[in-house]
């Protein structure tokens, strides 16, 4: 046994190990910024990464177009009626209503909302982990991003934000994440309420709303955007639409399943907010 | 070889594989990689290979910085050296020590990182945890014979 820890591979690689633990306590302490093992390891592989990311999405795609012709037809039919029906609800909503679906047809991101900083990013990997929703960007510390920016798809809905930073990558969490928790407030009645991921819900491509006010009454549908309290994330950003309540574990209280947006399967490319004004 | 199948595998886990869920999960290779080198290659070439395959897991998939690396580490090394004394070298070995170290993983990262923080309910083991280690186990064969020729080993009679 004495003759096995003299060994020089063993001795070598129980120092690693030691490292990558010392590391692994440091990205604990120092949320959000990446070790330099995994800075390093990142930024070597992530032009690597987006390159396989785009075969992958070619070969997907052709794919796709040989064998779901039918089904891309009938959903061509089907964005067509609702087409037709979202424009009939621009014609009949409230003054902001209408200015924000036509914008969303006609304006790019930057304008829109003037009050935002935002940089370009594509998406070059989706996370491997079953336990997390997260993509990578290729962009990263030297573009200008910082850990907790908040990312938003081009129509400028909610899709996630910025948990870790590294030179030329991040890391984005979305939505539907469990780590996700954010202040909201409902559209339609001004009441608060906190949006956060639920693990068991995540599979679904959901989130919910807790911390309802008691006497609130919900609708399906109805429009839930960030609160921008305490100037972490900005304001009036869409998260998603109300799809149904329900009663908590306890019995005691309700929340809401929310369904985003943001379609996080169909993501490419995303703008992250460096930098915004903050209002009361 | 066995440095550039390793990748190899990961790449495929992460850009085909992960387009390919069965009941909302893909499968986790690296266990079934360590497993299978540490019983051709023995503990300490185990404990490397588990660590380097841990080193790239770590950087592919997110969650807490080296917890693949130190994890892998200690599985191949310890599945090296009890495979030498006290297993056959069969496809049946692989088999069970690629299910014990994918399982051990998956199922502490849960335990630790989603069930005692709250994150997530234990209906979560049997939802995302149990079919992970099973989906994973499932592509032994494609990593088995590949480890086996590359090793130039023959199983034990």
């Amino acid at each position: 046994m004495k003759d096995f820890f003299k060994n020089r591979p063993v001795i070598v690689l129980f120092l690693l190990a030691a490292i990558i633990l010392a590391m692994a306590i440091s990205s604990i302490v120092f949320e959000g910024e990446a070790t330099p093992i995994s800075d390093s390891l990142r930024a070597i592989l992530t032009p690597f990464r987006a390159a396989a990311n785009g075969v992958s999405n070619l070969i997907n795609s052709v794919y796709t177009y040989m064998y779901e012709v039918e089904e891309l037809k009938s959903e061509n039919r089907e964005l067509r009626i609702r087409i037709a029906e979202m424009e009939e609800i621009i014609r009949q909503s409230e003054q902001a209503m209408e200015e924000n679906e036509r914008l969303r047809e006609l304006l790019k991101l930057s304008e829109r909302r003037r009050d935002l900083t935002f940089v370009m990013a594509d998406i070059v990997s989706r996370d491997s982990s079953n336990w997390a929703s997260t993509f990578t960007i290729g962009k990263g510390s030297a573009h200008g991003i910082e850990p907790f920016d908040c990312v938003v798809n081009e129509e400028g809905f909610f899709t996630g934000y910025v948990s870790e930073v590294g030179t030329n990558w991040s890391i984005v969490t979305t939505v539907i994440d469990s780590e996700l928790e954010l202040g909201a407030f409902i559209y339609r009645t001004r009441e608060a309420a906190v949006a956060e991921g639920d693990f068991a819900l995540m599979s679904e491509g959901l989130l919910k709303l807790t911390y309802l006010p008691e006497d609130t009454v919900l609708l399906n549908g109805d429009v839930i955007l960030t609160s921008g309290v305490g100037g972490v994330y900005p304001k009036d950003l869409v998260i998603g639409t109300v799809k149904q309540v329900r009663t908590d574990s306890s019995g005691m209280g309700t929340y809401a399943v929310i369904e985003p947006k943001v379609d996080l399967d169909k993501l490419t490319q995303v703008f992250i907010i460096t930098d915004f004004d903050i209002s009361d | 070889m066995y440095t550039g199948f390793g990748l190899l595998m990961l790449i495929l886990q992460e850009y085909l594989l992960t387009r390919l869920k069965v009941g909302g999960v893909h499968p986790m290779l690296g266990g079934v990689l360590t497993a299978v080198v540490a019983m051709f290659e023995g503990g300490i070439a185990g404990g490397a290979y588990g660590m380097f395959i841990g080193v790239l897991q770590d950087a592919f998939v997110v969650g807490p910085e080296g917890y693949y690396a130190l994890v892998y580490f200690g599985c191949g090394m310890a599945a090296g050296f009890i495979c030498r004394y006290m297993f056959l070298k069969s496809f049946l070995t692989a088999g069970l020590w690629s299910t014990l170290i994918t399982a051990f993983t998956t199922l502490v990262y849960f335990l630790i990182f989603y069930l005692l923080t709250g994150r997530a309910g234990i209906s979560a083991l049997w939802k995302t945890a149990i079919p992970e280690i099973v989906y994973s186990v499932v592509f032994l064969p494609l990593i088995y014979f590949p480890v086996r020729y590359i090793s130039g080993n023959r199983e034990d009679d």
